[in-house]
């Protein structure tokens, strides 16, 4: 074996250990709360109001309403643990497609492509009402009816 | 060159891991700095990756350095210990550039994001590095370095101390450093700035070592206690994968190119600021920066009206 090669695998058994360390010792909680989705959202768009916020089954998943459907629409995903999230905007979204107990998202971004989130009766309501009334963006959503 | 200088990163890793174990512990016991296992193993491979890189594209980087240094050189330093000490303050300004550029020219930050992507602050955060920093005009800001006839193995060996310089101040474990400290150099609560993604934080601290660059060029901002920084990009990723981490905005940038119309806006999205759109439809920094404070004056505008009860 190459000396380079051996140092490349030595530095890898390096990283999978303090991999195997950090996830072993610190705390692994991977639930969003209205809170978090609410700043991190507003973060990026300080000046919109927000109407409702839908929070997945699961609780790693939660879509902002604002106010003025027009105006964007954000989608915040759980990556790792809560600390590490990934908010998308509608710009950004490629295709959508609302089923009974589904929300299904293309997405034009080389990190995130697409994403699906189990919804609730409710949270099918409450989003499938939003999004006919967005002007803008209900041409581009293909809605099953419950 | 009349003798071998060692690789200072490679002497340093050791001391890396070492340092990383202390501070994990340390916020284990504490809370006082945070860890996410998928994000820290992301910083790690990413670290272990550019080494490759490195190495793959250090033949074009030496062979350069030395045609301009054989051939245009206009003095010989020689090799002198005063020697070492110009090349290392030299070279410090020349990261500082570099690494300015890193964060206004998009070419250049395609390369340099990797290192702004984790949504964490610590030591591991320090290791995740480019693997693509060979394919920006980085390079060419050290170029007058050589020009003016320092040996490049003197200054790779500089650089090589600057970035293991560079890596105890991924920390939030340590807060402020005694006063002198925090005036001339760089440190945590400087650099933390630097990787803090809140409006008034954006674009600044950009120096290697020497914090004087930073008040010299107008970038220096300090860490203020009442606006705790927010780590990671404006836009953050959605992924760990490494592939997709090194070379996302790389391909942002082709297919910004490709959808525009016109050579001018094709070269803009190349040089012009990250965020930069011909119809201004995304947000560049000093964007980002101008709203923050309109809205703020908004807000201070607000409450001053506010009837006192």
């Amino acid at each position: 074996m190459s000396p380079e090669l051996a140092k490349l695998l030595q530095s890898l058994v390096g990283v999978f250990f303090v991999f195997g360390l950090v996830y072993w010792l610190f705390p692994k909680d991977k639930s969003l709360s209205r809170k978090l989705a609410e700043t991190d959202f507003q973060r990026l768009y300080p000046e919109t109001i927000i109407q409702d916020i839908i929070i997945s089954d699961d609780f790693r998943t939660a879509i902002v309403l604002p106010r003025d459907g027009n105006n964007c629409f954000g989608v915040i995903k759980i990556l790792g643990d809560r600390t590490v999230t990934k908010l998308l905007s509608v710009h950004e979204i490629a295709k959508m497609q609302i089923d009974p107990n589904l929300f299904h998202l293309s997405v034009n971004d080389f990190t995130f492509p697409s994403f699906t989130m189990n919804l609730s009766p409710d949270g099918y309501n409450v989003l499938n009402t939003y999004i006919k009334a967005c002007k803008e963006f209900a041409p581009k959503v293909k809605i099953h009816a419950l | 060159m009349p003798f071998d200088l060692p690789k200072p990163t490679e002497i340093a890793v050791p001391l890396f891991i070492i340092l990383m174990l202390i501070e994990l512990l340390y916020g284990w016991k504490t809370g006082k700095t945070r860890f996410e296992a998928k994000d820290t193993l992301t910083s790690l491979i990413m670290g272990t990756g550019s080494t490759v890189a490195g190495a793959l594209s250090a033949t074009f980087i030496i062979t350069l350095s030395y045609w301009v240094w054989d051939n245009f050189r206009l003095f010989d330093w020689g090799y002198a210990w005063w020697v070492f000490i110009v090349a290392f303050i030299l070279d410090d300004l020349a990261y500082y550039w570099i690494h300015r550029m890193g964060h206004r020219m998009r070419w250049m930050w395609a390369a340099h994001v990797i290192h702004h992507s984790s949504q964490h602050y610590n030591l591991s955060t320090a290791l995740r590095q480019t693997w693509t920093g060979s394919l920006t005009p980085g390079i060419f800001f050290k170029l007058p370095i050589f020009l003016i006839g320092i040996d490049p193995t003197i200054v790779f060996f500089c650089a090589g101390v600057n970035l293991v310089y560079q890596f105890w101040i991924h920390t939030e474990a340590i807060d402020k450093c005694p006063r002198w400290f925090e005036y001339w150099f760089n440190t945590p609560s400087h650099h933390r700035v630097h990787h803090a993604n809140n409006p008034q934080y954006l674009d600044a601290n950009y120096a290697g070592v020497f914090m004087v660059w930073d008040r010299m060029f107008g970038s220096f901002i300090p860490e203020e206690k009442s606006a705790p920084c927010r780590y990671g990009l404006v836009s953050d990723l959605g992924t760990f994968n490494p592939l997709r981490v090194a070379l996302h905005e790389w391909v942002g940038i082709i297919k910004d190119m490709i959808g525009t119309t016109g050579l001018k806006n094709k070269i803009l999205f190349l040089i012009a600021p990250p965020g930069w759109t011909p119809d201004g439809s995304r947000l560049t920094s000093d964007m980002i920066k101008e709203r923050a404070k309109r809205l703020e004056a908004e807000k201070t505008q607000q409450n001053g009206q506010m009837p006192a009860e």
